[in-house]
């Protein structure tokens, strides 16, 4: 039976985050050869040595203010046809809007960015009260995709986005003409890891009702069709861990992981507890993009502990790799990895938290990309807490798995 | 999402994206600009304190996923023709 091999699976420490952490973690993570990037609230880090050594890139000052400052979220990509590393990065608002910033700079010279700036008012003249939030980030052939939803200022939600930038034009570091979708009817629009051809991307619409978008890169048209997958409850979100330490107040059932493989897109989210499913667990459907037909639901559920917060990618054999946390009853949150093996997951904890988090909150997101070279392989982020509950104490992890015997 | 079209199948809805430019890019690429870049923003990294009051700002309620329930927009059907009299 295949097992989950973990490659490397290093914790970092405040050297090489600077103690510039926070409990709502979102660390992304990307590598090439011996180079990694790992971002996180509130900062980022690169290492030239496969891990042994890290250091602060600090999201703050590496690149010039923007808007009302750098904020917070942050995605961080490697493009290995054209070697080119990105890094998106959410900036505060002021006067009513605010920008993202879309940073790239080559393989061998991970310090050389350049970058451009997006704002709402750069696509509609009267959006001056929005602005963006909660990124998501993916590669097809092409193209770079990012998603955003909008707020304005008084936190109501607005739009959702879809932006999609030709890659060969940042590698060039050209003017860009872009193409950018948006929508009113859904949000938190999460994009699959894996395109190739089209980009996929997905929200609930409802009740069962699934909605997954298409966006082929040779065209400017988003198509979108509506699937219905098996009964099951938002909410509600609860799993205390040791002393009754609850982790899971902020977490709510939208889209955290996308992938695509072949003509199957998946899609994975956490969903409330539910007959044959006494903890909150994640929920999977894949759907055949040609015949829009339902074809599998890949839970991932555990009897005594949720699982929540999941991100996933295929390897270059199409073979699904994820990353997500596991937390409640005899455990704090814990990082797990693993791989979709035939008709089960096998998975792997990387890393247990000592304590749970202070107000129960943890997320909100995580990424799982395919290692570069070795593309049978992936790279996961993930954090937990180590000797405290305070956001001091938060060890973003950095994870590199394969498939073993 | 297959460009072939379909004669019959589920509802398929599709919408055509905007175009968007940017201008050239901006670059630290020139050890100046870099310099310049930082000292401009070498006041920005917040104290410890200050992250601290991030952490409590942004643990407060998180924003909505997407629409809420008075977001939706009402759906009016298509009425049915009147018959007409006899």
């Amino acid at each position: 039976m295949a097992q989950v091999r973990l490659i490397k699976n290093i914790g970092l420490d405040d050297n090489a985050t600077g103690i510039q952490t926070g409990t709502i973690h979102e660390p992304t993570v990307a590598t090439s050869h011996d180079n990694i990037f790992i971002t996180g609230n509130w900062f980022a880090g690169r290492s030239t040595d496969n891990g042994a050594g890290w250091t602060l890139v600090d999201p703050f000052t590496t690149l010039p203010s923007a808007a009302g400052g750098f904020c917070c979220d942050q995605i961080v990509l490697y493009e290995p046809s054209r070697d080119l590393w990105i890094w998106i990065l959410q900036y505060s608002a002021k006067a009513g809007s605010n920008v993202f910033r879309v940073a790239y700079a080559p393989g061998d010279d991970p310090t050389a960015w350049k970058w451009q700036d997006f704002s709402p008012r750069d696509l509609d003249h009267s959006w001056t009260d929005m602005w963006f939030d909660y990124p998501d980030a993916a590669l097809s052939s092409n193209h770079l995709y990012i998603t955003f939803n909008a707020f304005n200022a008084a936190g109501n939600w607005q739009r959702a986005f879809a932006f999609k930038l030709p890659l060969d034009a940042l590698k060039a570091a050209t003017e860009l003409t872009y193409q950018w979708w948006t929508t009113t009817q859904n949000g938190s629009l999460r994009l699959t890891q894996g395109a190739v051809g089209s980009m996929f991307f997905a929200s609930h619409n409802g009740g069962r009702t699934l909605r997954v978008h298409g966006w082929p890169d040779a065209s400017n048209t988003v198509g979108s069709f509506d699937v219905q997958v098996s009964p099951w409850t938002p909410d509600p979100f609860s799993a205390p861990g040791p002393g009754g330490v609850e982790w899971l107040t902020r977490t709510d059932s939208r889209i955290t992981g996308g992938w695509v493989s072949g003509t199957r897109a998946g899609f994975l989210w956490t969903a409330g507890p539910r007959s044959g499913r006494p903890m909150p667990y994640v929920k999977g459907a894949v759907v055949d993009v040609t015949t829009q037909a339902l074809v599998e639901e890949p839970d991932i559920w555990s009897q005594e502990s949720a699982y929540a917060q999941p991100a996933a990618c295929p390897n270059a054999q199409g073979i699904v790799g994820v990353t997500l946390f596991l937390g409640g009853g005899p455990r704090h949150p814990s990082h797990v990895v693993g791989f979709r093996d035939g008709g089960e997951w096998r998975l792997a904890v990387t890393g247990t938290s000592t304590h749970g988090p202070l107000g129960g909150k943890w997320g909100d997101y995580l990424t799982c990309h395919r290692h570069d070279p070795n593309s049978s392989e992936w790279v996961a982020s993930g954090y937990t807490l180590q000797g405290g509950f305070d956001r001091r104490n938060v060890e973003p992890r950095y994870v590199h798995f394969g498939i073993g015997s | 999402m297959s460009n072939e079209k379909r004669t019959e199948g589920p509802p398929y809805v599709a919408q055509e994206a905007n175009v968007g430019h940017a201008r050239k890019p901006k670059s630290l690429a020139k050890p100046g600009k870099r310099a310049r870049a930082l000292a401009e923003s070498a006041e920005g990294t917040p104290t410890p304190e200050e992250l601290d009051a991030r952490e409590e700002k942004v643990s407060r309620r998180r924003k909505p996923m997407g629409p809420t329930q008075d977001q939706v927009p009402e759906t009016i059907p298509q009425e049915l023709d009147e018959p007409e009299e006899q």
